[in-house]
């Protein structure tokens, strides 16, 4: 069976020119422009199959947005192989376009001086569409997206999370079998954040698409997708469902007690105290040094409990955690070589 | 039916400038009225110098007229144009690059520009007063304004490419491209040789309006020939530069940015 | 306004169009480009005014005077900053309310950095125009005094550009765009003020009208230096006469408009 991504060993490497510092710098710019090399993906192999949803995540600079570029055809890499539905992207970009559909989160491909209506009629001719095929699909995706009332105001009047459905309605019209988010919900507050990924994992799950959404916000990833793939460096790190992710690395709690005293103290192996106030105490329990059940027992002796919770680590304390376990490693790397 | 969709975009950009009604013919106007001034400086000179080396006010009027609506034209089609340096600098191609069309062709055509219609109708004023035109010219009107826009076009989108390689240089463009209007809108017999060399090749101004006014006044085949063929050229050169722009762009190593 | 008031308003300003005038430097991109398009300008016309004098030899004013003419005139129009934008871009934005509460106002903050920058861009495009015109005619027509006056009379007649162009910005608090009036303001003064051609060879009743205007004040006044028929006492003293009413008229604009603005409810 072919997948529906398949990446091999690809790589990207960027020449960056470095303005020279110092005195008559402009002068030596002229002559001589140093030149940096940027590794930006190194070596990355994966396979998706048709209908998965998976987040890429990782830290600004990661090499996420590159990769997306890559498998979209905006970039050609250094090396590698790459096939998307079948097509290698920046060679068959056209062919290829017919079967994706993308969303930058930091550019538009909505004609901002005009309604998103008409951005839409423009890209159903684009894509050669049939119109009455698109027209039925369209009242669907506008209905679901809630975005009918804005549908005849200039895009660039519009606020981002308005403008945000709107292009996703504009990348789905086509019924692409395979969807690129970048950044999808960058700049949007909580509440239109929800919204965007719950109709995204809605409509990604009732038409059996592909979905491939790079963030540096672990919501995103927890909302919409069941894989996680975690880039630092240009390299994966960790390529695991979500609950795999959970089951391994949460090996802390978050307990909080509230005390009748002003402060209550536990000597425990493997509980930190995070945060003192009066009548409360914030622990962070290692489950593996101290199982929880220890840890309220000595709660319970230490003093009297007006309240009491346990607490999972949110996700994004989990990632930081892998990021920050691998720049020790790779520090430890450079360290030896 | 491959482009049915530059059509649709062509019809929704200029029914979007026509809702704004009074930006629209504001817009218009003074740029008519921006060329009739201009044209004010020739006319003045003209009343006191009744021609200067076999050219009069009608003849002056004719090379202007052609010029303008060429570029009022461009300016209605491919209002983007302009902005095509700044597109490419900002990494605004992406979105294109996804989608099945050309990436150029929507680039130059993301907009129209009002000011454009003032240059159109200001152009076909003046050459309807220039005297120069007759029943049997005037059928060839509507090629020489498609020659010289096409060529006018190419030259711009040619001068934008640097951008891939050079990123932000607008002054520079802006610079250039004046040029070349400038130059395609003054008698090209005040100039000697060398800048007929010039007119020829790096500024085409010659391709803009030289000729394309030439085949309007005085038919000949071989006037028309090379007026095609430079067209040819110039858009040709348009394609290729863009063509190798975007690859450099989808290297990625496009001048100070990283992905 | 008391003498020591008047002079802490120039004291200020001149802080201000010092500023401006190092803001410009560092400009030097567009710098380049507008002496390239003077370049370009004044080739043409010496190309033309060059044909224009073998076609009709013995004419008057001779072509190199013409064409110094010219230079002039395009080096005070090409230095004039465009202002009116910025301000209705800050009227707009509302962040003009915030400047009035900067010790100085408003109108007369802005006149110094447009003066500074006015006065950087002539000196470059000066040097620029020097050269370029020498260059083309081969000789420089004006004599010692008409040389001492121009940089003077130059600078002022630009700062009358920059004054009215200061009013029409001004416009903005009643109009949606100014930019189509200062489109006007342009045309007229590329064509009333003698641009192009001096205007002692335009028809009698456009010239008629001409002399009357700011525009031939600012462009033709200066320019006439080089045709050997210019009076500099007088060219000034015109020049400071629109200038005292440029002023005039940007108070009464700025302060009408604030009334209104107000009057209108921010």
């Amino acid at each position: 069976m072919t997948h529906a991504i398949e990446i091999d060993e690809l790589s990207k490497t960027f020449t960056v020119r470095e303005r020279p510092q110092g005195r008559f710098a402009a002068l030596r710019s002229l002559w001589h422009a140093p030149k940096r090399e940027v590794i930006a993906v190194d070596r990355i192999s994966l396979r998706i199959e048709a209908g998965e949803r998976v987040a890429f995540v990782g830290p600004n600079g990661a090499g996420k947005s590159t990769t997306i570029k890559m498998l979209s055809g905006i970039l050609h890499p250094t090396s590698g192989r790459v096939r998307v539905a079948g097509h290698v992207p920046w060679q068959e970009r056209q062919q290829l376009a017919y079967r994706i559909g993308t969303v930058f989160g930091q550019r538009s491909q909505l004609w901002q001086h005009l309604p998103a209506s008409d951005t839409f009629d423009l890209l159903a001719a684009i894509y050669d569409q049939d119109p009455a095929t698109y027209r039925a699909r369209r009242g669907v995706l506008v209905d679901a997206f809630e975005i009918g009332a804005h549908l005849h105001r200039p895009v660039r009047q519009l606020s981002l999370g308005q403008r945000m459905r709107c292009e996703i309605v504009a990348s789905l019209l086509h019924a692409p079998e395979i969807v690129f988010l970048d950044e999808p919900t960058i700049g949007l507050d909580v509440s239109a954040r929800a919204t965007i990924r719950d109709l995204v994992r809605e409509q990604a799950e009732r038409h059996g698409r592909t979905v491939l959404l790079t963030s540096h916000d672990t919501g995103d990833m927890e909302r919409v997708c069941a894989r996680v793939i975690v880039i630092h460096g240009g390299r994966i790190l960790l390529d695991e469902t979500i609950d795999a992710l959970r089951r391994g690395y949460i090996r802390r709690k978050l307990v909080t007690l509230r005390t009748v005293e002003p402060t209550i103290e536990l000597a425990l192996a493997g509980v930190r105290v995070v945060k003192r106030a009066p009548h409360r105490t914030d622990l962070e329990v290692d489950v593996d040094i101290t199982p929880i059940d220890a840890v309220v027992q000595a709660a319970l002796r230490g003093g009297q409990l007006n309240d009491l919770t346990v607490e999972d680590p949110p996700m994004d304390d989990v990632v930081q955690a892998i990021y920050a376990r691998a720049e020790a490693d790779a520090r430890l790397r450079e360290c030896a070589s | 039916m491959r482009h049915r969709w530059f059509g649709r975009l062509l019809a929704t950009n200029l029914a979007a400038s026509f809702a704004l009604r009074t930006a629209f013919w504001l817009q218009a106007a003074l740029m008519a009225l921006n060329n009739l001034m201009f044209f004010c400086f020739w006319w003045v000179l003209f009343t006191r110098f009744e021609e200067i080396r076999g050219w009069a006010v009608g003849d002056v009027a004719v090379l202007f007229g052609v010029a303008a609506a060429g570029y009022g034209a461009t300016a209605v089609l491919f209002g983007g144009m302009h902005d095509l340096a700044r597109q490419i600098d900002d990494g605004e191609l992406d979105p294109l690059l996804t989608q099945p069309k050309s990436v150029l062709l929507q680039a130059i055509a993301s907009r129209t520009r009002p000011d454009g219609w003032g240059d159109i109708v200001s152009g076909l004023v003046l050459v309807g007063i220039s005297g120069r035109v007759d029943a049997t010219t005037i059928v060839l009107l509507p090629l020489a304004i498609v020659l010289s826009a096409t060529v006018y076009a190419s030259a711009i989108v040619a001068l934008h490419c640097t951008a891939f390689w050079f990123g932000r240089t607008h002054a520079s463009i802006r610079t250039l491209s004046d040029m070349l209007l400038t130059f395609s809108v003054y008698p090209p017999h005040l100039f000697g040789g060398a800048m007929k060399v010039l007119f020829f090749t790096i500024v085409p101004a010659a391709f803009v309006s030289h000729l394309p006014v030439a085949i309007v006044r005085e038919f000949s085949w071989p006037t028309l020939g090379l007026a095609l063929l430079g067209a040819v050229a110039y858009g040709g050169i348009a394609l290729f530069a863009f063509h190798r722009g975007l690859r450099r762009y989808e290297s990625g190593n496009r001048f100070g940015v990283r992905g | 306004m008391t003498p020591r008031g008047i002079g802490n308003v120039v004291r200020k300003a001149a802080v201000l169009a010092r500023v401006a005038a190092r803001h410009r430097l560092s400009q030097r991109a567009a710098a380049i480009g507008r002496a390239v398009t003077y370049a370009i300008m004044l080739f043409v016309f010496s190309r033309l005014w060059s044909v224009i004098a073998a076609a009709y030899p013995g004419t008057s004013p001779p072509a190199d005077r013409v064409l110094w003419y010219i230079a002039i005139t395009e080096w005070i129009v090409l230095s004039m900053p465009q202002m009116h934008g910025d301000i209705q871009d800050e009227l707009r934005a509302g962040d003009l309310l915030y400047r009035l509460t900067r010790p100085i106002a408003y109108p007369w903050a802005r006149l110094g950095e447009g003066l500074g920058d006015l006065v950087v861009r002539m000196g470059l495009l000066g040097i620029a125009g020097f050269g370029f015109a020498y260059l083309l005619t081969g000789t420089v027509p004006l004599g010692a005094r008409e040389l001492a006056w121009v940089v003077p009379l130059g600078v002022l007649a630009a700062s009358v550009g920059v004054v009215f162009e200061l009013a029409i910005g001004f416009t903005s608090f009643w109009l949606h765009d100014c930019r189509p009036v200062y489109w006007i303001w342009q045309k007229g003064l590329f064509l009333l003020g003698g641009l192009l051609v001096p205007l002692s060879l335009y028809p009698e009743w456009l010239r008629a009208i001409a002399v009357w205007s700011p525009f031939a004040a600012i462009l033709h006044g200066c320019g006439t230096l080089a045709l050997g028929e210019g009076e500099p006492l007088l060219v000034g003293l015109r020049l400071l006469a629109w200038f005292a009413i440029g002023l005039g008229l940007v108070a009464l604009v700025f302060r009408r408009g604030l009334a209104q603005l107000d009057g209108g409810g921010g």
